[in-house]
């Protein structure tokens, strides 16, 4: 828990004349489990989507495991990667969205497989057998034939963590992983995310879930209007918050 | 008090038996007029719907549509591509081909292609130094079967790369992020992930094209091209039977386009896997449905529960 495996260097993004990113900082070591919470529109999503270059920032730069994300550092100078570079990168980055995103013409085992066999070159009989077993540690081991349609949304999502985690990522980005699930779903997907944090998966996560930040959390980042209000240990941030903005969004949210 | 004491009676419908009648009595009047007319002889209908020229010219339909529908669809797959192309050369190349294609009428295009011969007599390529490698009369090439496969899959192709396109505009942008951040390259992306979502939505517009391709490849009768209309019309050159040959060509058309339907099912169902299946029914389904419930009583293995 002291190597830096994630670094936002002063990242600014503006779409038009609107700046979403102020001058963002911030470090993830590796296996922790850092939580961005905030009002809608406070920019977390497009910081989230920044690592892996989904969202280009318009100035500043992020690293990942020492790489500079979407660049490569020669002479002194930031050359833009090609596309094929970038996916590589991309690769070693597993990323949960809102909407879980599977992918509806293939089947749950058929979603967890493509991108390890097309990508890592692993035999389809040996990813066909890790997706089993993954599955199977999550309890949805008799839907590795559904399609995606036939499960529930908690299902789907679950599928979705093990389809990021089929790639062995070097860590996950989980963009509000819960907000669009029914309630009584939402506890089947944390629950998911609690093992992986407890089993030392580097973890960043946008959420509204302020009990899963305090319980699972080391750190937390507060962002309001583009910029990192306050960050720090989850306990201190969630408990005792320091800044008046943080104290407000957390009285309304709890 | 138990409501199925109260038994339901169900609406009549007298109307459907009225309006049944009145097209059934049409179409006896119809049919009467037509048996009982001197002139149209139904025994050279049955004489030359099976004549050799006719079934050589059902072929050469089948291959100039078979044809051009695979050009049209390669084409039109390179084409939409390159419309949703971050390169703004290469989409303004694919609009103003899609333009082009468009804008003229096939049947001019056709008759281009067959006289392209008068502008470039020669396809020769020669080496800077001036050896030429191959040397080609242009006439030798372009045979009217050559012209037709080629004038309507340029022009399938411009119809084609807007339906695929649509098909690609209609695949959610989440799809191509999520396929993005597991680390697949554009390629795979686009062959994966977007395409064969692209399919349900192209399916449907692309079986049409292709009736329509069957029947629009009777143009190619103005160049010679020996397919069916052009051997019916040869044959009535000879006999006069105009509508009898006209009558059998149109029979032969129902049927490819017939079969171009129940072909359109098929694909369709492939390609709707893990969709939930909507309401829809074709006229084939049902026919289908009838005889599967009499075999055996069982819903099939397409017909999954979304």
């Amino acid at each position: 828990m002291n190597n830096k495996i994630v670094q936002v260097m002063d990242v600014s993004k503006s779409f038009a004349e609107t700046r979403v990113l102020k001058n963002i900082s911030l470090d993830v070591r590796d296996g922790e489990v850092a939580c961005i919470i905030g009002p809608s529109g406070a920019g977390k999503s497009t910081l989230l989507r920044c690592i892996n270059r989904l969202e280009e920032q318009t100035s500043g730069m992020i690293f990942v495991a020492g790489e500079p994300v979407g660049f490569d550092l020669r002479n002194g100078r930031f050359h833009e990667l090609d596309a094929a570079a970038l996916a590589r990168q991309r690769a070693g980055i597993g990323m949960v969205f809102q909407r879980f995103n599977l992918f509806p013409h293939m089947t749950v085992l058929e979603n967890i497989i493509e991108a390890p066999v097309t990508l890592r070159r692993v035999k389809k009989a040996d990813a066909i057998a890790s997706a089993t077993a993954l599955l199977a540690s999550i309890g949805l081991a008799e839907k590795l034939h559904d399609y995606p349609a036939q499960l529930s949304g908690g299902q789907q999502q679950r599928v979705a963590i093990v389809r990021a985690l089929a790639m062995r990522p070097r860590l996950i980005l989980f963009d509000e992983p819960t907000s669009a699930l029914d309630p009584e779903l939402v506890g089947e997907v944390l629950a998911v995310m609690k093992k992986l944090a407890k089993d030392g998966m580097t973890m960043i996560v946008v959420t509204h879930e302020i009990g899963f930040a305090r319980e699972v959390a080391d750190t937390v980042h507060f962002m309001v209007g583009g910029e990192i209000v306050e960050s720090g240990p989850a306990a201190s941030v969630l408990q005792s918050p320091r800044e008046a903005r943080t104290r407000t969004f957390l009285s309304r949210v709890m | 008090m138990p409501m199925s004491e109260f038994p339901i009676v169900r609406r009549r419908h007298p109307w459907r038996w009225v309006a049944t009648a009145v097209l059934v009595l049409l179409a006896a009047m119809l049919a009467a007029k037509v048996a009982s007319n001197p002139v149209f002889v139904f025994q050279a209908v049955a004489d030359y719907l099976f004549e050799p020229r006719i079934l050589s010219g059902v072929v050469v339909t089948l291959y100039v549509t078979c044809g051009s529908m695979a050009i049209g669809l390669v084409l039109g797959v390179v084409l939409a591509v390159m419309r949703v192309s971050d390169n703004p050369v290469i989409d303004r190349a694919a609009q103003l081909f899609v333009w082009f294609f468009r804008g003229t009428p096939v049947l001019v295009q056709l008759i281009f292609w067959f006289n392209i011969g008068i502008i470039f007599p020669a396809l020769t390529l020669s080496l800077p130094g001036g050896e030429v490698l191959f040397h080609l009369s242009t006439n030798s090439i372009m045979t009217p079967a050559v012209t037709a496969l080629l004038g309507l899959g340029l022009n399938e192709g411009a119809y084609m790369s807007e339906i695929v396109r649509a098909g690609i505009l209609s695949v959610d942008n989440g799809q191509r992020e999520a396929a993005k951040a597991l680390g697949l390259p554009p390629w795979k992306v686009l062959s994966r992930i977007v395409l064969p979502q692209a399919l349900r939505v192209i399916v449907p517009p692309a079986g049409n094209q292709f009736v329509s391709l069957l029947k629009t490849s009777s143009l190619v009768s103005v160049i010679a091209a020996g397919d069916l209309l052009t051997q019916a019309t040869r044959i009535y050159n000879e006999n006069f039977h105009i509508l009898e040959l006209l009558v059998v060509a149109s029979l032969w058309y129902l049927l490819l386009t017939t079969v171009a339907n129940i072909g359109q099912y098929y694909i369709e169902r492939r390609y709707s896997r893990g969709f939930v299946q909507s309401g829809r029914t074709t006229a084939f389904d049902s026919v289908r449905g009838l005889f599967r419930r009499s075999r055996d009583g069982a819903p099939g293995k397409g017909d999954r529960p979304a």
